[in-house]
C-alpha cells in the first residue's frame, strides 16, 4: 500500500478489544492493507489505537465489520489531513 | 535436604509446578522482545502486548464456553475476582446463601458484609465428604435469595459441585450463581451457558498453568458488578469518569500483561493436550493415591470415595501425628511436599470434621508420575507404621 493521505481508511471503537477484534475479522477476510495505527487525534483524544485499512476496501470492511456494529464508533476515510465519516 | 530435581511436589492445589515450558519461554519472550504496555501506547511493542492480552482472553472463552471474551476480565488472582463479585454485585438487603465448604477468599468478604448489615447470609451444609446437599439447596433457593456462592471443587476434600444441576436450579429461582473456580478452571470441564453460571472466578497459576499473579473474573451479560478500582484504561481518556464498557470498566491501571503471556501460553497447553487428557492422568493420580492409602492403619481420608468425584486433591490425617509434624516428616525423610493445616477453609475443615488441626492435603498435577505418587504412598505407609507401631 502506498501511504499518500487518501489511501487509507479507519475504524474506531471505544476499546482495545474490540479494536483486536475488528483487526482479526478484516484479516481473516482478506481485507488489504489492515494494521494497527494510533487512533489520529482529529478523530478521537484516546490514546488508544485503532484499524487502518485501503480506503478502496472501505465498504468491504463495513460488511465485515457489522457484527461489530453496536461498539463501532465509526468508520472514517482519510482525505487531505481530515478524515471524513464513512459512508 | 534433597535436590529440587528429586522432590516429589504434591501441592498443585496451592500452585501448580512445574508449568508446561512453553509458559517460561513465552514470558521470557514477553520481556526480551514485547515489553510494551497493553492497550495504552499506539506503538507496535504496545500493540503487540494488547494483542497478547486479547488472545489469552479469546482462549479463556473458548475453554469456558463464554461467547463474548470481553465479559473476561484479568485479576491478580481468584480472591480479587471473587471480591470483585461479591462487593460490586451485592447490594443492602441482599440475601446470600453459601456452602459450609467454602475458602475464606469468598468465606470472608460474604461475612464482612453480613458483620455490616449489608447481607443477610445462610450456609447450607455439606456432607462429611464436604459434599453440597442439593435437597438443603433446592429449599434454600424456595426464598429466591439473590446469590449462591458456590466453591466449584473444594481446596481440602476436592469434592465437586455438580454444576450443571445447581446452575439448572438457580436459573430457575432467579438467583444469580457466583462460582469459584480456583481449583477447577483447567482441571474440569466449565461451560459457563450450559451450567448456568452468571459469575465465574477463577485464578491462572493453579490448573491453567500460568503464573502466578494471574487471574479473572467472567459475568454474564446483564450482570454488571461495580469495580473495585477505577482508573486509566487507555480508552474514553476524555473522560474523567469510568468506562461502562467491558473489559474496561473492570481493567483500571496497566494489566500484568507478562503474566498473562504465561497464561496464554498455559491454557493454549490445555487445548493442546485436550482437557479430558488432562482429567483423565490427574485422575489416575488421584486413584492411586486414594487406592495406596485407604486401607492403612493410622491413615483417615477424607473426601468423595471415588476420585473421578473429586478435583484432584486427597487430604488425610495420621493418628498420633499433627499434620505439620506429618508434612515435615515427609518433606524431610522422602522429599514430598504437601500442604498441612487448614488450607484457609475453616469452614470445609468443619464439615469434614478435621479442624481446628487440618489435614495433609497431596495434590497430584498433570506432570506428576506414578512412581512419585507410589514415593509419597511408601513415606505415608512409613510414617503410619511408626506412630501405630509406638514409636
Amino acid at each position: 500500500m502506498s501511504g499518500e493521505p487518501g489511501a487509507f481508511a479507519i475504524a474506531t471503537f471505544h476499546s482495545t478489544h474490540m479494536v483486536l477484534k475488528a483487526e482479526k475479522l478484516l484479516k481473516e477476510a482478506g481485507v488489504v492493507g489492515v494494521r494497527l495505527v494510533p487512533v489520529p487525534s482529529q478523530v478521537s483524544s484516546d490514546c488508544g489505537v485503532t484499524v487502518r485499512f485501503a480506503a478502496a476496501e472501505a465498504a468491504r470492511a463495513a460488511a465485515v465489520l457489522r457484527p461489530l456494529e453496536d461498539d463501532l464508533q465509526g468508520i472514517f476515510v482519510e482525505a487531505v489531513g481530515v478524515w471524513n465519516p464513512f459512508p | 535436604m534433597q535436590d529440587a530435581e528429586k522432590l516429589i511436589y504434591l501441592d498443585n492445589g496451592a500452585t501448580s509446578f512445574p508449568k508446561p515450558p512453553a509458559v517460561e519461554a513465552a514470558m521470557s519472550h514477553f520481556l526480551l522482545k514485547v515489553g510494551g504496555s497493553p492497550g495504552r501506547s499506539g506503538h507496535r511493542l504496545s500493540q503487540e502486548a494488547a494483542r497478547v492480552v486479547f488472545e489469552c482472553r479469546e482462549a479463556l472463552a473458548r475453554l469456558f464456553g463464554a461467547t463474548d471474551s470481553r465479559r473476561i476480565v484479568f485479576t491478580l488472582n481468584a480472591t480479587q475476582a471473587l471480591n470483585t463479585a461479591i462487593y460490586g454485585i451485592l447490594k443492602p438487603g441482599d440475601r446470600v446463601i453459601t456452602t459450609a465448604v467454602e475458602h475464606n477468599s469468598t468465606m470472608r468478604p460474604l461475612r464482612d458484609l453480613e458483620h455490616r448489615g449489608v447481607i443477610s447470609l445462610e450456609v447450607l451444609p455439606c456432607d462429611r465428604a464436604g459434599r453440597l446437599d442439593l435437597g438443603r439447596l433446592e429449599a434454600a433457593l424456595r426464598t429466591r435469595p439473590r446469590l449462591l456462592a458456590a466453591v466449584h471443587a473444594s481446596n481440602v476434600s476436592g469434592a465437586i459441585v455438580p454444576l450443571r444441576a445447581v446452575g439448572a436450579m438457580t436459573r430457575a429461582a432467579g438467583t444469580l450463581l457466583l462460582v469459584d473456580a480456583a481449583q477447577s478452571a483447567g482441571a474440569l470441564p466449565i461451560d459457563v451457558e450450559a451450567d448456568g453460571i452468571d459469575l465465574l472466578a477463577f485464578t491462572g497459576h493453579k490448573a491453567l498453568f500460568g503464573p502466578q499473579g494471574t487471574g479473572g473474573l467472567w459475568a454474564r451479560p446483564g450482570v454488571e458488578p461495580e469495580p473495585l478500582f477505577r482508573g486509566g484504561t487507555g480508552s474514553n481518556s476524555e473522560r474523567e469518569e469510568q468506562p461502562d464498557f467491558w473489559p474496561d470498566r473492570l481493567e483500571s491501571g496497566t494489566q500484568n500483561a507478562v503474566g498473562i503471556a504465561g497464561l496464554l501460553a498455559g491454557v493454549s497447553f490445555i487445548e493442546e493436550k485436550g482437557l479430558s487428557v488432562i482429567r483423565a492422568h490427574e485422575i489416575a493420580l488421584t486413584k492411586r493415591l486414594i487406592d495406596g492409602l485407604q486401607h492403612v492403619a493410622g491413615i483417615t481420608l477424607y473426601g468423595p470415595e471415588a476420585a473421578a468425584e473429586r478435583s484432584p486433591i486427597v487430604s488425610v490425617s495420621f493418628a498420633g501425628l499433627v499434620p505439620s509434624e506429618a508434612g515435615f516428616l515427609l518433606e524431610e525423610g522422602f522429599g514430598v511436599l504437601t500442604r498441612v493445616g487448614l488450607h484457609c477453609a475453616p469452614a470445609a475443615h468443619r464439615t469434614l470434621g478435621t479442624y481446628p488441626q487440618g489435614t495433609v492435603r497431596f495434590a497430584p498435577g498433570f506432570f506428576t508420575s506414578d512412581a512419585e505418587i507410589d514415593a509419597a504412598l511408601e513415606g505415608c505407609r512409613y510414617l503410619a507404621a511408626k506412630k501405630t507401631g509406638g514409636r
